[in-house]
């Protein structure tokens, strides 16, 4: 087949896999999903080498292809055709709790060709709080449902136990069950496509277009990465030394902070997705990543440290926390701009906990941090919507009262309209000001209870730097 | 009738083996040293498994067992295979508190499921916001820790490897729940064999009529005795000191209606749910009921299906005694299990008055957690902290050291416990004038130091301060529960309510002092020489004896000073009638 060709399938795996995201967006119930771009769909060959991969924002970049190194790991040889595969742990390629990953593998010839993935943020995996932020969380115990690698289908037949296991620990079930059963529609999808591409190009075709978009990001990556130099920088608990490599860059995080007795450190998955988004920005906006981009960027750290911790330590918070630092010192390093802004401030909203068999936390935050340079937020925030004032006054729980630039960046006000709502407050940046007569906070808890009439102000400073630094 | 008492006898000899077999090959302290299990067997009829024989065992568990059997069955029923076992709890599906799994493996005969085996243990941790499964400040179910639905672990004989790796990841103790998983399977596979082989020589049909003579025999039995006590309704009410969310005396009503030989509890009136983990699930709560049923019927009655078939439980939803989903449960089978328990026998005590006592289970909880040397973590649930408190019953002092509730869990023996944990007990003794006085007494108190040698985390929770266990029938009730957290500088820490997540570095120590259990019966019934020992034995003091059994000692400190015992004890008798007087 010609280049020409073989180009034009590839393109076909990569459009694939925005299609599989835009079906997967359209039909989610997730809040995380739609408004925040919490999702990633991918391609992956049968040795687990990711072909293409579409996502809303930049924590899926790595986590996608680890988790189905994790899932080939457990599943080595038992993968039969129909299977379904859910996996949903930091610390089995991951990011955070409540983040699953669901695998359909595909064969021909009796041989796995390809896999299939959709990944996404449920808006509760039990945990201690509603939602996936667990402030009070030293150990992943506390933050979410582990989910190993298990088969919700086998060969066709539905794992209904596994299934209802997932269900009964989460407190929006219906959202859960739906958002599974539109990930694993998306998956077949994808692959009828792949199988009308492998019925009518042949699959030997197929299999070189998918090789040959992994080279393609692989020398994307060597010309991209080869023009960064070598360089150090350090930012209290995080060392960060860039040495370029022959296939790209090595990363080399010794002398970072050990793990964090609380929930900021970054799962390997998230310190992967920061350092690709931080140093490869482009070649993702340039529809490059593949595997060869993955291999490219070689994250070294010591063991159990701030940036890969060993379980049981608790991540919810690391991406909001420790995933900016990192973005700037890894920028410092090279001499860029930092493509993550520091965290908004965010508050998560929901029912009084144990009010509701099916509850549904809101991630609050009405406005985002202006990137100076940038029209609009950074890189973390991706396909991130901001909720209009009239959808937000619709959910009946708030009413946003004042929206606005400011000098100093961005402001915001939110009235709580609905009654006896409960909150709390994320860290990771200036926390929201809340007024209100009453007490607001619980005993023994960090959970605050809100008053209708409470008023709610927050602020987003315009980020250090100047994105346009970077390009 | 003989064949059926051999087939009786072969269940429950299976039961005890798989006891056996768990104390014997369970790795976590909880199974191997405290025995908090119990094991059964079920058969399977017009849609209802039914409990057939069951070990000696955790009495808590026996009725709960049933619910979560039923539960699974209701899921698996049409997809049970040889080989196949089930693992399952779920408060709300046929549960207690997440704690307390089930496993459960079908025995098949005829090419269909026929009996069940099936271990019910405790857990030493459930995942969730705390390690140990008691979390009190949890206000939903997802707080008390992570449930299982009835699940899988094996297909065919085959593991699901997948499925247990899930199970094992969200435990933090999963170098101990992997084999104690191991050992409820194997003692569910030893029962397996020697159902077969009871099927092998007398034949299913035969078998299955055997059981059904032992099940009417157990339902004779217990109609028999509840028949002998006066058609009524009998009212009692009882209270939960606190939810630990903030509400206080939340009362736990009951009415014990019976006629004929049916006993109906209702408990309407009872409060509604509470915010905090005392909710009691409605398997729970027949559970509880089933324990108070169970003291008042005779030791030698089968323990089946028809123990419980003349028993009908109204518990309303949405109060503490059946709540709603997603309310926190998590220290149900403590509180307000007790209180439950506690309030059918107040019931009872009204018409069988001779059947009922026993009472205690409102325990001061504290449990602790912390890692080893090598990093695993470890979980303790100071069982030494919750022994004593037994009530009295007509003929007996209340005795030993944990509540009958508890009978069938072991006081871990101390050397083994400082070996498993770094853990010193420095002292677990009687206390004396603890014992609610009565005709017959409650036991006695016990204080309990335990010192730990690591830093470690506890969450405390007390209990039976405000409204410490009852006595029955004119008697005293139990002194208050109390628990102290020590520092290694000797500041201390008095719980009042619940301490969580408290900090205490290597050399702090909790004191648990558990109330004795309350009496039988009015104190000034008691014999004067029965005093007398007491005092000799240390349990009462002379003061003690004086102002609670009007018992006066003689200057010896061995005699009773007869003139002034008669002389208080009238005193006595005459505040009792005013009083009663004055309350009518």
């Amino acid at each position: 087949m010609s280049g020409f060709r073989t180009q034009i399938l590839a393109q076909q795996l990569a459009a694939l896999t925005r299609e599989g995201a835009g079906l997967f967006v359209a039909m989610s119930r997730s809040a995380l999903v739609v408004d925040e771009g919490q999702y990633a769909c991918a391609i992956l060959d049968g040795d687990g080498r990711l072909v293409a991969q579409d996502q809303g924002e930049p924590s899926h970049l790595a986590a996608v292809q680890s988790t189905v190194a994790h899932v080939l790991d457990a599943f080595a040889f038992n993968l039969s055709d129909g299977d379904v595969v859910l996996a949903g742990d930091p610390y089995c390629g991951g990011t955070w709790g409540g983040v699953l990953t669901l695998v359909r593998p595909f064969f021909h010839g009796g041989d796995l060709r390809f896999l299939a993935a959709l990944r996404f943020a449920v808006p509760d995996l039990a945990g201690d709080i509603p939602g996936p932020y667990q402030p009070g969380a030293d150990e992943i115990w506390q933050e979410a449902l582990r989910v190993t690698p298990v088969k919700l289908v086998e060969a066709g037949a539905a794992q209904q136990d596994v299934r209802q296991y997932l269900l009964r620990n989460s407190r929006t079930p219906s959202v859960l069950d739906n958002d599974l059963t539109v990930a694993a529609v998306v998956a077949a999808h994808v692959g009828a496509r792949l199988s009308s591409m492998v019925g009518s190009r042949g699959l030997e075709a197929v299999l070189g277009a998918a090789k040959d978009r992994i080279a393609y990001s692989a020398r994307r990556a060597r010309v991209h990465l080869g023009g960064i130099t070598a360089g150090a920088a350090r930012e209290d608990e995080i060392t960060v030394r860039v040495v370029p490599s022959d296939a790209g860059v090595v990363i080399d995080l010794d002398g970072t902070a050990p793990a964090a007795p609380d929930a900021t450190n970054l799962a390997l998955g998230a310190t992967r997705a920061v350092a690709l988004a931080q140093l490869a920005w482009p070649l993702i906006e340039d529809d490059a990543l593949a595997q060869g981009l993955l291999d490219a960027v070689e994250i070294r750290c010591p063991p159990d440290c701030l940036l890969a911790p060993h379980a049981p330590a608790a991540v919810s918070l690391g991406w909001r926390v420790t995933a900016p630092r990192l973005a700037a010192t890894l920028a410092r390093a090279i001499g860029e701009a930092p493509v993550i802004a520091p965290s908004a401030p965010l508050l998560m909203l929901f029912e009084p906990i144990g009010s509701a068999a099916e509850s549904h936390p809101v991630r609050v935050s009405p406005g985002f941090v202006p990137m100076p340079g940038a029209a609009g937020s950074d890189a973390a925030a991706g396909r991130r919507r901001l909720a209009s004032a009239e959808l937000t006054e619709m959910a009946g729980t708030m009413a946003v009262h004042r929206r606005e630039a400011t000098n100093a960046g961005m402001a915001a006000e939110l009235v709580v309209t609905g009654a006896g709502l409960e909150a709390v407050i994320v860290p990771g940046a200036e926390e929201p000001m809340i007024a209100q007569d009453a007490p607001l906070g619980r005993p023994r808890s960090n959970v605050l209870s809100l008053q209708a009439g409470a008023r709610i102000s927050f602020d987003y400073p315009t980020a250090p730097g100047d994105a346009r630094a970077g390009q | 009738m003989i064949r059926a008492r051999i087939v009786a006898g072969a269940f429950d000899t299976a039961a005890e083996e798989m006891s056996a077999t768990v104390t014997r090959t369970a790795r976590s302290p909880i199974f191997n040293e405290a025995h908090d299990f119990t094991t059964g067997i079920f058969d399977f009829k017009d849609g209802k498994a039914r409990l057939v024989a069951q070990a000696p065992g955790c009495t808590l568990h026996l009725y709960a067992i049933c619910s979560a059997v039923q539960a699974a069955l209701d899921v698996f029923r049409n997809d049970l295979h040889p080989g196949d076992l089930i693992v399952a709890s779920d408060p709300f599906h046929g549960g207690t508190h997440i704690p307390d799994h089930c496993v459960i493996l079908p025995v098949f005969a005829d090419r269909k499921p026929v009996f069940f085996p099936v271990v019910r243990a405790h857990f030493a941790d459930t995942g969730g916001p705390v390690a140990g499964g008691y979390n009190p400040a949890a206000r939903d179910i997802w707080q008390d820790g992570v449930i299982v639905p009835p699940l899988k672990l094996y297909r065919k004989g085959e593991r699901r490897q997948d499925v247990f790796d899930l199970i094992l990841a969200n435990n933090r103790v999963e170098h101990w729940l992997l084999g104690d998983l191991d050992a409820m399977r194997g003692a569910c596979l030893t029962a397996e064999k020697s159902i077969r082989r009871l099927l092998d020589r007398i034949g299913l049909d035969a078998t299955r009529a055997a059981i059904e003579d032992n099940i009417a025999g157990a339902e004779r039995r217990v109609r028999a005795e509840i028949a002998r006590w006066p058609d009524g309704d009998y009212f009692a009410e009882t209270f939960v000191d606190h939810d630990y969310q903030g509400a206080h005396d939340i009362r736990v009503a009951c009415t014990a209606r019976i006629r004929g030989s049916d006993l109906t509890f209702d408990f309407t009136g009872t409060a509604p749910q509470v915010d905090g983990f005392v909710n009691s699930t409605l398997a729970n709560t027949l559970s509880f009921v089933f324990v108070a049923i169970a003291s008042c019927i005779d030791e030698d009655v089968p323990v089946n299906e028809g123990y419980i078939a003349p028993v009908t439980v109204i518990a309303p939803e949405g109060t503490i005694v059946n709540p709603t989903h997603p309310k926190p449960v998590g220290n149900c089978t403590c509180i307000c299990g007790a209180e439950i328990a506690e309030v059918a026998l107040l019931a009872l005590s009204q018409c069988a008055p001779e059947r009922v006592g026993v009472n205690c289970h409102k325990l001061p909880l504290a449990y602790t957690s912390g890692k080893y040397e090598n990093g695993k973590p470890w979980i303790s649930l100071n069982f030494h902290g919750y022994t004593g408190g037994a009530g009295a019953a007509y003929g007996t002092d209340g005795w030993g050291l944990y509540p009958p509730l508890m009978t069938g869990v072991i006081l871990p023996s101390i050397e083994m416990t400082e070996m498993q944990y770094p853990i010193r007990i420095e002292k677990h003794e009687y206390l004396p004038d603890t014992a609610g006085p009565g005709r017959w007494r409650g036991a006695p108190g016990v204080n309990t130091l335990i010192r730990f040698l690591a830093a470690n985390i506890t969450n405390a929770m007390l209990a039976g301060v405000r409204h410490p266990t009852r006595g029955f029938c004119g008697a005293e009730d139990g002194p208050p529960n109390a628990l102290t957290l020590t520092a290694p500088d000797g500041a201390e820490t008095h719980v009042t309510e619940v301490v969580y997540n408290h900090a205490l570095p290597a050399g702090s120590a909790i004191e648990f002092v558990r109330g004795g259990g309350g009496g039988w019966g009015p104190a000034i019934d008691r014999p004067v020489d029965d005093v007398l020992a007491d005092i000799a034995n240390g349990y009462v003091t002379p003061d003690h004896a004086m102002t609670a059994y009007g018992v006066a000692v003689d200057p010896t400190g061995k005699g009773a000073d007869e003139r002034t015992t008669e002389t208080q004890r009238a005193a006595m008798r005459n505040a009792a009638v005013a009083s009663a007087a004055t309350s009518t």
